[in-house]
């Protein structure tokens, strides 16, 4: 199983977390469980790269964070996203999309 | 961006609370981690350190987040900024040595920028400034300074190039409020000059094309600001009251804002009526007849945007034919061809200004001598920086030995000669802010003084910012890169060993380059201060034909009072006696023009044998003066006699001339006694010589002696409206002032004094181009040469201190004092003889470009060269002295024991 896993291609990180807050308010925590779960275990994601990652988007103001309280009653730092962090999920996943088909295409006619 | 920024700050300052939370945020993940890995089974020490290997290094973890939250960088930058504070304190005597020189070089170029910045750079404070234009005729013998009604109205209705042209006539006017009449300049503007140029009114109303339509009919005034402030103290009820200008009465219905002054640099308009009442308040001529130019009536032109200069040019000269075929019939070849040939579009963003034409060469030699002595004291603080390097290099190699990057190690280096150049800097913007204050002094003043805003603008702290932080780079990395590049092992094993290792002496030679290089600029900026002294000098020693110490000038204007014709005549008459009476005066007269006032008049004289083709008189100069004139001003009578009360109106017309115009018409005959023929007098029969007096400078020191001829004031047959008066006394000028002024107030004539003050100011003045280049090219020169003196006495005390082992070993050898002083002394004129070389073509290049505004004088000039030559060889050793003095009293035990 564990020879399956993929490195995590540079800068789509950010995309994964996007799309993960863009389902509502998360957890650091909840955010790496997210994306293990959806991505069936083939990313491999080393949990603490996560941070950066969500600070990094704080910053640009694509997320917000808040603290508030967890399922189990622990405080707990959410994040959330932003209007121009919608629109930045959309032009990213545009722009993977079109990479996606353009390699694909390159790889079927090879 | 903004917010990017914003945020950064924000993690800055809550450092402390944004640590803890990301620790929160992580162990909050951590434990939930290992929650998930118990509920699998595993024991809590083991999921511990699952959650731990799935997370990875926590440390590194965070310190990503720190990077990611941008705080890295600013948190380094103020870490940098603490120790370098730390620094500097530790050692008083470097920082502020370095803080001084640099806030002297920083302070000079700001002072000289501020200057430059309110004659040369500062746009006007209107609605876009680009698109305005001045409209002048010009010709073969340059650009006419007015215009012509008519032309201005054939611009204003037929041009499609402008999307408005306005007409102002400037204007020195009898202003009464409450009695009392003091002269203000004014204008007469067209109804359409506040709307066209957007500036709106800070109180009341401006100026509207309604005021502008009926002739006569608008007596309103609006009042710029600093007159509101001066004869107002800023009133709000001023609106609705009533002046008098030249005697009409005017109801003031608004202030205009405080940075607008007009569209003249330098000169406030205080007063602003519309054009309709020009009749009323001008000089009495009208200004619609359509023919001639008037110099005080300009008309400024707003270009449409889209429409390029060059086509509205194009589109305005074809108008200018249709004027001058329609308003300008059977105008000669000649004044078509000097005076009328074109009509030009002049930049007015700037605003009109007289002084700039003037003053902008002489300003752009001073920006450039100021940056050199800049430059000079960059290499100070460089050399100190240097040696300062030296003594911490232990440390800096400890700290690039236990892991600092070089590239830290340099930015901490450079944030410490940043910051003296920050702090230099703001010292300087304070020196500077004082300087340009007093270098406004050495401008000409006007009867109105000249009104600059000096508030810093931005342009002037945007340039004192770029400036430092240059310098600061500039100054401080090589030395940074320098220490950084020695080599550590050898830095760290030497230790505190004082020997001449490879490091020492690579800082030695860069010190003595830079010496090198500052003598060579302190060369060149000596040389020009030598040049525009002696320049000034030669200005200084022009005989004047006249005496202009310990005299004192009062001028009074009557245009625009009640009074005319022979009554002036005899008022000045009467005031002259008045002022005669005031204790301590030992001379006193009154003329019409006075030397370098700008104010005289051309004449034509007829002399019988000297007759021209075309019936007109050779052209002279003339002036109108009091018995008593000559004697009061020094002017030497070298025949004949002085004119009397007699000389009066309906006696025979008599004149003094001078010894050129009778050597010229009389050679080898007297003079007296001739009859000649002056155009103003024709009427009144020939006039009859009666003295001679020595040539005499009367509109400028560098021009020559024009032929002169003096005539009596009393015989004047229309009398001019102006008259000085000339007092000569030993008192002090200040109080001359308020006895004249008490002399004139106890008369009640209503008529203004236009100005009060020395001659001797009057002459500094008419060569106050020449005083600012030599006085300020004179202090540069010195300034350059104290840094360059510092920067020779730090290198040879520094080389005295590395080589006291040699020293003590040629002592022991037998060297006498003597030699010693001599060894220490030949290495200063070395450097001397070199920074000469480099520097004396550099100098002479750099000379050129003041060669025009020399007097007597020609930039290659050899004199001056060696005198700079002197004066640097001169500094050189006395600052060489002291270290060369410490080297002879070196004891050779003491030196051999130090190793």
């Amino acid at each position: 199983m564990a020879q399956d896993r993929i490195e995590l291609p540079q800068g789509t990180l950010d995309l994964l977390i996007l799309k993960t807050v863009a389902l509502g308010p998360q957890h650091g925590w909840a955010i790496s469980e997210r994306i293990q779960q959806i991505s069936r275990d083939v990313l491999q994601v080393q949990q603490g790269s996560l941070y950066p990652a969500l600070h990094r988007l704080e910053r640009r103001g694509w997320i917000k964070a808040s603290w508030g309280n967890s399922d189990n009653n622990r405080k707990a730092k959410f994040y959330e996203m932003t209007r121009s962090g919608r629109k930045q999920l959309e032009a990213e996943a545009a722009t993977w999309r079109k990479l996606a088909v353009a390699v694909s295409q390159v790889l079927e006619t090879v | 961006m903004l917010n990017d920024l914003l945020f950064r700050l924000r993690s800055l300052l809550r450092r402390r609370g944004i640590e803890r939370e990301l620790d929160d945020e992580l162990q909050f993940h951590l434990t939930h981690q290992m929650e998930k890995e118990i509920q699998t089974g595993l024991p809590p020490a083991e999921a511990r350190r699952r959650a731990q290997i799935a997370f990875g290094g926590l440390a590194q973890t965070k310190d990503e987040c720190r990077d990611a939250r941008g705080t890295a960088a600013l948190e380094a930058a103020v870490q940098d900024i603490r120790y370098a504070l730390r620094g500097l304190r530790k050692s008083p005597a470097f920082t502020s040595v370095a803080i001084l020189s640099l806030a002297l070089g920083i302070g000079a170029n700001i002072a000289i920028f501020t200057l430059m910045d309110a004659v040369m750079l500062k746009s006007l404070p209107v609605k876009a400034p680009d698109q305005l234009y001045r409209l002048a005729p010009a010709g073969q013998s340059g650009i006419l300074e007015g215009s012509n009604f008519r032309l201005y109205e054939m611009m204003r209705d037929q041009s499609r190039s402008f999307s408005g042209v306005l007409l102002y006539n400037r204007n020195q006017w009898q202003v009464g409020l409450a009695g009392e009449v003091k002269l203000v300049y004014g204008q007469c503007v067209t109804g359409n000059y506040y709307c066209l140029l957007g500036v709106q009114a800070a109180a009341g109303r401006t100026l509207t094309e309604e005021d502008d339509r009926t002739p006569g009919g608008n007596p309103v005034a609006v009042l710029s600001h600093s007159y509101w402030e001066r004869r107002f103290g800023r009133d709000p009820s001023v609106l609705g009251r009533t002046i008098t200008i030249n005697q009409v009465p005017f109801t003031i219905v608004g202030v205009t804002p405080a940075e607008f002054f007009g569209l003249e640099m330098g000169r406030s308009m205080d007063i602003t009526v519309p054009m309709s009442m020009h009749p009323q308040v001008g000089s009495g001529m009208d200004l619609k007849t359509g023919r001639g130019f008037t110099g005080a009536f300009i008309p400024i032109a707003r270009l449409k945007s889209g429409v390029s200069p060059d086509q509205a040019t194009a589109e305005a000269n074809v108008l200018f034919e249709h004027f001058l075929a329609a308003w300008m019939p059977g105008m000669s070849v000649t004044s078509r061809r000097d005076k009328l040939q074109r009509c030009e579009l002049i930049p007015a963003r700037n605003g009109l200004m007289k002084l700039r034409a003037q003053f902008s060469k002489p300003l752009q030699i001073l920006m450039g001598m100021v940056g050199l002595v800049l430059i000079i004291a960059c290499a100070n603080v460089a050399n100190l920086l240097l040696v300062r390097a030296r003594a911490r290099q232990r440390e800096i190699a400890l700290r690039l030995a236990i892991g600092a990057s070089r590239a830290r190690v340099v930015r901490q280096l450079v944030t410490e000669s940043i910051l003296l150049a920050t702090l230099g800097g703001a010292i300087g913007l304070a020196l500077a802010l004082w300087g340009a204050r007093v270098l406004v002094g050495f401008l000409p003043q006007d009867t109105v003084p000249l009104t600059f805003s000096f508030t810093p603008d931005i342009r002037v702290l945007v340039f004192t910012a770029v400036i430092s932080l240059l310098t600061g780079v500039l100054f401080g990395i090589m030395p940074a890169l320098r220490v950084t590049q020695w080599d550590l092992n050898s830095s760290l094993k030497s230790g505190a060993r004082l020997g001449a290792s490879g490091a020492t002496l690579a800082a030695r030679s860069v010190g003595r380059a830079m010496v090198v290089c500052q003598i060579a600029l302190s060369l060149v900026l000596l040389a020009g201060a030598v040049m525009f002294a002696r320049s000034l000098h030669n200005l200084r020693q022009v005989d004047l034909g006249f005496h202009p110490e310990r005299v004192f000038l009062t001028k009074i204007d009557f245009n625009g009072s009640p009074y005319k014709g022979p009554t002036i005549s005899n008022l000045n008459h009467q005031l002259l006696e008045q002022l005669k009476s005031i204790p301590g005066v030992h001379a006193a007269g009154f003329s019409v023009a006075s030397p370098f006032d700008g104010t005289w008049e051309g004449e034509n004289i007829f002399v019988p044998g000297f007759e021209r083709a075309d019936g007109r008189g050779d052209e002279i100069r003339a002036n109108w003066v009091s018995p008593g004139y000559l004697t009061t001003m020094g002017i030497q009578l070298v025949a004949g006699r002085d004119f009397s009360p007699a000389d009066e109106r309906g006696n025979q017309q008599v004149a003094i001339v001078t010894e050129n115009l009778a050597h010229h018409y009389f050679p080898g005959q007297n003079p007296i006694g001739r009859r000649v023929g002056l155009q103003r007098q024709l009427k009144t029969g020939p006039t009859e010589i009666v003295g001679v007096i020595r040539d005499f400078k009367s509109e400028g020191v560098a021009g020559d002696n024009a032929h002169m001829v003096y005539m009596p004031a009393a015989q004047e047959t229309i009398p001019h409206s102006r008259a000085t008066f000339a007092l000569r006394s030993d008192r002090a000028a200040n109080d001359l002032a308020a006895a004249v002024l008490a002399q004139f107030q106890g008369q009640r004539l209503g008529v203004p004094i236009v100005t009060m003050k020395t001659m001797r100011r009057q002459l500094d003045e008419s060569v106050a181009r020449e005083r600012l280049l030599a006085t300020l090219s004179s202090f540069f020169g010195l300034l350059a040469l104290l840094l360059a003196s510092a920067g020779i006495y730090g290198v040879m005390a520094y080389g005295v201190t590395r080589r006291v082992n040699e020293i003590g070993i040629r002592m022991a050898l037998g060297a006498r004092v003597a030699d010693v002083l001599w060894l220490v002394l030949r290495e200063a004129l070395a450097l001397v003889a070199l920074g000469v070389a480099v520097g004396l073509p550099v100098a002479l290049i750099a000379s050129q470009a003041a060669n025009q505004m020399l007097f007597r004088l020609t930039a290659e000039d050899p004199a001056t060269l060696a005198a700079a030559a002197g004066i640097l060889g001169v500094a050189a050793v006395f600052a060489a002295y002291l270290p060369a003095r410490r080297a002879a009293l070196v004891n050779p035990v003491t030196a051999l024991h130090y190793e």
